[in-house]
């Protein structure tokens, strides 16, 4: 896999899962507050 | 009498079944070939720029309808729009019904190649041509297994929505994530699979100026996510007191995006592994679903090593896919039957016998299932649509109002912005898909007997109009009260 592939599937996958990741944070931070 | 007695057992069962409701097997068959002919990362761009313009406020929306109507879509829009406006609901879960019916077939499909696939049928030398056209040529099976579907989805519903699709969906989507993981690393590591991923992920800035990428992204954003679909606004009639709809609309519509990438990566890294050409595998993408899933991946998943692994896991993560939004679907049957007095245990059977029975003809012409896939398909858009001019009507700064109650984050105008951008939106991305249909058949464009064009749609949709007019006042005097009906719909302003 060439360096050019590797940083769009890191812009791309990890870009999705740092915004779910915000998203999970941002509610259970609210559910833990009750 | 309100149809709302169960509630999810908590946020995450709650969006667990949310997102199980929006992921489907289009998001294994139809977004990795959509997304490698459209400029792979530029398509990604776009896609999740319309995820958040279209898809996220119309799942917001859906979200508080069900939510504060804690009725199905009929009786949600009557107390969203007014008695007179009674029929938009009927509308949008007819629409949803009628692609239920050949849902369910598709299911078959999907339950059929996974046994197929565990009893060693997908072997080295299969025909995949051949295998599929034998398939559909055995009323027997297609019918079998569209019943053996259906079955499936009414025992779970039947058993309602804690003792039904919490215990089940609470394993079935986990189950996915992890088998289309294993199949995404397997695929991914095959030599060759790099143009696969290349085709995916590295942008054609090219294609980002041209109109078709965008009306791809905007038409994939609205089919993928289930956003006015109705799905969701039934899923919200069982949400608990004082839920946030904003940031689980976001979490919702961004995993279901992610699966696509998890399920692409897979898909395409098989392909470009395995066909026997670089050319070959390029063709292969642009095949259609059908053509793609059941039969170029199975003559190159029969050639993979490991292939009896890797085929049932492929098929099973479709299985599994398709069974999860189809458990949405008999449930929006049987809420909506519910409200208007029905036992649940009866309305869910009565729902999976409809299913059963008018999906029939899906599974016995495949060209009628691609002519009620093209109609009721095209027909979601108009839901989307319908979906904004309910929030319009009932007064966009209101409802914003009411989604930030009890948000997690601060919804902003931004939403009440997109939501008045949804018709300009939907005419754009409406009138691509008819000027397409045009294109597809100029002299017979108006017929209401073609597979794909305007005339069989607008015929189709113009009966379901008539109809759903025709029933808005026993609509009114026949669905329960939830707890914002008003007596007098004037008060609704």
């Amino acid at each position: 896999m060439d360096a050019q592939i590797a940083l769009w599937m890191i812009i791309f996958v990890g870009g999705y899962i740092a915004i779910l990741g915000y998203f999970v944070r941002v509610a259970m931070k609210s559910d833990n507050k009750g | 009498m309100s149809n709302g007695q169960e509630r999810w057992s908590g946020r995450m069962i709650m969006i667990i079944a949310m997102i199980s409701m929006a992921v489907g097997t289009g998001n294994i068959w139809r977004f990795p070939r959509i997304a490698a002919s459209q400029g792979g990362g530029a398509f990604l761009i776009a896609l999740t720029i319309a995820l958040v313009l279209w898809a996220i406020p119309l799942l917001m929306a859906e979200f508080l309808m069900g939510y504060r109507s804690r009725l199905g879509n009929v009786g949600a829009f009557r107390d969203f729009m007014g008695k007179k406006y009674t029929w938009v609901g009927a509308w949008m879960a007819l629409v949803c019904i009628g692609i239920t019916f050949y849902y369910a077939v598709v299911c078959g499909w999907t339950i059929r190649y996974f046994v197929y696939s565990v009893t060693g049928s997908i072997a080295a030398g299969v025909d995949g041509q051949a295998f599929w056209d034998t398939f559909m040529a055995s009323p027997i099976e297609t019918v079998g297994f569209h019943f053996i579907a259906v079955l499936i989805v009414f025992l779970v519903v039947y058993r309602g929505i804690k003792g039904g699709l919490e215990s089940v969906l609470k394993v079935m989507l986990p189950s996915l994530f992890v088998v289309l993981g294993i199949l995404a690393i397997r695929a991914a590591t095959l030599p060759g699979a790099a143009e696969g991923l290349r085709f995916l992920f590295v942008p054609d800035w090219s294609l980002l100026g041209t109109g078709e990428i965008w009306l791809q992204a905007f038409t994939q954003a609205a089919w993928s996510t289930g956003a006015g679909w109705g799905l969701l606004l039934v899923y919200a009639v069982y949400a608990r007191e004082k839920e946030d709809i904003a940031v689980n609309s976001f979490i919702i519509g961004f995993a279901d995006v992610f699966v696509g990438f998890v399920a692409g990566i897979a898909v395409l890294s098989t392909i470009f592994a395995i066909a026997p050409t670089y050319e070959a595998a390029v063709a292969i993408t642009g095949e259609g679903n059908v053509g793609i899933t059941f039969i170029a991946m199975v003559n190159l998943l029969a050639d993979m090593p490991g292939s009896w692994a890797v085929s049932s896991l492929f098929f099973l993560a479709l299985s599994l896919a398709g069974i999860s939004s189809l458990i949405a679907m008999i449930e929006l049957i049987t809420t909506n039957l519910g409200n208007f007095g029905i036992d649940r245990k009866k309305a869910a059977l009565y729902g999976g016998i409809a299913t059963f029975l008018f999906g029939i003809p899906s599974a016995l012409s495949f060209n009628f299932l691609d002519n009620q896939d093209w109609v009721w398909g095209v027909g979601l858009l108009i839901s989307g649509l319908l979906t904004a001019v309910a929030m319009m009507v009932y007064g966009v700064d209101k409802a914003r109002a009411q989604l930030n109650e009890f948000s997690d984050m601060h919804v902003g105008t931004w939403w009440t912005l997109f939501i008045r951008l949804i018709p300009l939106m939907f005419l754009g991305i409406f009138g691509w898909w008819v000027w397409q249909a045009i294109g597809w058949y100029p002299d017979t464009w108006w017929h209401p007997f073609e597979l794909y064009n305007v005339g069989t749609m607008v015929f189709q949709w113009g009966i379901l109009l008539i109809v759903c007019l025709a029933l808005n006042n026993w609509f009114n005097k026949n669905v329960v009260a939830g707890p914002m009906t008003k007596k007098d719909d004037k008060e609704i302003a």
